[in-house]
């Protein structure tokens, strides 16, 4: 049912929705068809019809045949303006119903304009009983609605799949290890079978077994990083998403010579949000980090309760900092500092995109030279039961 | 018999010098395993090696570091980079320094046993 919309109210307050799925447009689209036309047009010939007749009536009244009597004569007179009367009402009436038919719609869009600029894509329903051009105007939108939501999904996938890019020489690569190991312990192996003891041969089988699973870790972490999952708000525990967000860095940081410090307390409640989503916002905070200390630092995460309502995370990095003429634009789309091919410029928009959509906020401090603080809050949700 | 040719090889994944080791040994070469590059380098500003084969990769100063020091200090040494972060770059990076090989992994033993033997020259 397209009372979704309804529900949120074009004038919703709170964090802008994401749009609704496919469904939602095809429910609004039927909503709005499924009433009877009244279009404008139409109308306005009614209109102009009644005052042409009311204005031939006033013409012919006051040019009917002479007046038996006196009183024949009064009423003759008096005719004529009784119907100049209705004509002015019959105007009135028009000049009134179409600034409701013209106006109202019009006020309305402009809400709407104002709610997809927050980034709600949800689709127009049907305010009224009928349909009109407006109605016209409305399905038009929707589509384009539904466009601009398949685009701003795409750029998300986009961006994860360039956090995941980025990610390559530290996890792809790092596939290489485990089976170079693999293969040169096989090799081993199968050179001196004969000549190795019992206990040679199963200390290099245990190797071959460790570093299987190593290797299988390491592409665990990267499936469960892209996996679609659906987005939906589910009580997170962020003290699990910023493990697995650092397993996942974990090389990275270990050969950029980057501390990892984290100070999550265990009463920790758990936040409104998705896993991977969330994740997704945390690999580009610490994939910043790491880049902004080239020469290595400490990349230190705390999480604590601010009020009832939220929990907030402070990572901070002491690298290079970001100058100030910049700090306004960082959670800009495409807007980069990094060089051609390592970043997009749309790591920081799109998670702030992600933490929005779930009543979430990030801010950041920054000090050239110090290091930067990115402040990441999330309305609380506790598990029930 | 001529004094056995020296080789390094530096890796921060043990089981990569715990496998090279008797395989090189095997052939007859003197092999010294480090997992740790600094004191790779410290070892190889004591004494001079005829191959050293090094991983890229490491905390502390990288393959490409170690490469550049003893090309600096012992140019005569053949270096046999082996890597799991292979790039058309690096390779480029490795060989203008002056690496002798350079083999992306998973390689195989008898690969690596072949290059050294090659970059050792007759003994």
């Amino acid at each position: 049912m397209f009372t979704a919309r309804g529900a949120r109210g074009t004038d919703a307050e709170g964090p802008a929705h994401g749009a609704g799925p496919d469904w939602e447009f095809e429910a609004a689209r039927g909503a709005l068809l499924g009433r009877p036309r009244v279009s404008i047009r139409l109308r306005l010939s009614v209109g102009l019809a009644l005052c042409f007749l009311l204005c031939a009536a006033v013409v012919w009244t006051s040019q009917g045949a002479r007046p038996a009597s006196p009183a024949e004569a009064d009423l003759a007179n008096r005719v004529p303006l009784l119907l100049l009367a209705l004509l002015f009402l019959a105007f009135v009436a028009i000049a009134f119903l179409f600034d409701r038919a013209l106006m109202g719609p019009i006020r309305r869009f402009e809400s709407y304009t104002s709610r997809v600029a927050r980034g709600d894509f949800s689709p127009i329903g049907p305010t009224r009983w009928y349909r009109d051009e407006f109605t016209d105007l409305a399905l038009a939108v929707n589509s384009m609605l539904r466009e601009l939501e398949a685009q701003q999904n795409q750029m998300v996938q986009a961006a994860k799949l360039t956090t995941v890019g980025t990610l390559t020489s530290g996890i792809a690569h790092e596939l290489n290890n485990p089976l170079n190991n693999i293969a040169i312990t096989t090799e081993a192996l199968m050179e001196d079978f004969k000549r190795l003891s019992e206990g040679e041969k199963w200390k290099l089988l245990q190797d071959i077994y460790f570093e299987t699973e190593r290797a299988g870790e390491i592409v665990k972490s990267l499936l469960d990083f892209t996996r679609e999952e659906r987005p939906e708000s589910v009580p997170v525990s962020l003290a699990e998403v910023v493990e697995s967000t650092r397993r996942l860095l974990h090389n990275e940081m270990d050969l950029s010579g980057v501390r990892f410090a984290a100070e999550i307390p265990e009463d920790l409640p758990t936040v409104r949000a998705a896993v991977n989503p969330l994740r997704q916002v945390f690999l580009n905070l610490f994939i910043n980090a790491v880049h902004a200390m080239p020469r290595g630092g400490t990349l230190s995460v705390r999480a604590m309760r601010t009020d009832s309502e939220r929990v907030c995370v402070d990572v901070t990095d002491t690298g290079t900092g970001i100058p100030a003429e910049v700090l306004p634009r960082i959670f800009d789309p495409f807007f980069t500092t990094k060089e051609p091919g390592k970043g997009t410029g749309l790591g920081l928009s799109v998670s702030l995109g992600i933490l929005r959509k779930y009543g979430g906020e990030m801010r950041v401090v920054s000090e050239v030279g110090k290091g930067t603080t990115f402040h990441v809050c999330l309305p609380v949700m506790e598990t029930s039961g | 018999m001529a004094a056995q040719k020296r080789v390094m090889v530096l890796d921060d994944e043990p089981i990569v010098g715990e496998r090279l080791k008797p395989a090189l040994e095997k052939e007859g070469f003197e092999v010294e395993v480090f997992t740790d590059s600094e004191r790779a380098v410290q070892r190889l500003a004591e004494s001079p090696f005829h191959v050293l084969v090094t991983d890229l990769k490491m905390r502390g100063p990288s393959g490409m570091d170690v490469l550049r020091y003893v090309k600096e200090t012992a140019p005569s040494t053949a270096v046999i980079v082996i890597t799991g972060y292979a790039t058309i770059e690096t390779h480029h990076e490795a060989e203008a320094w002056g690496a002798a090989k350079f083999v992306p992994k998973p390689f195989k033993i008898q690969e690596i046993a072949r290059l050294v033997r090659e970059a050792a020259g007759p003994s």
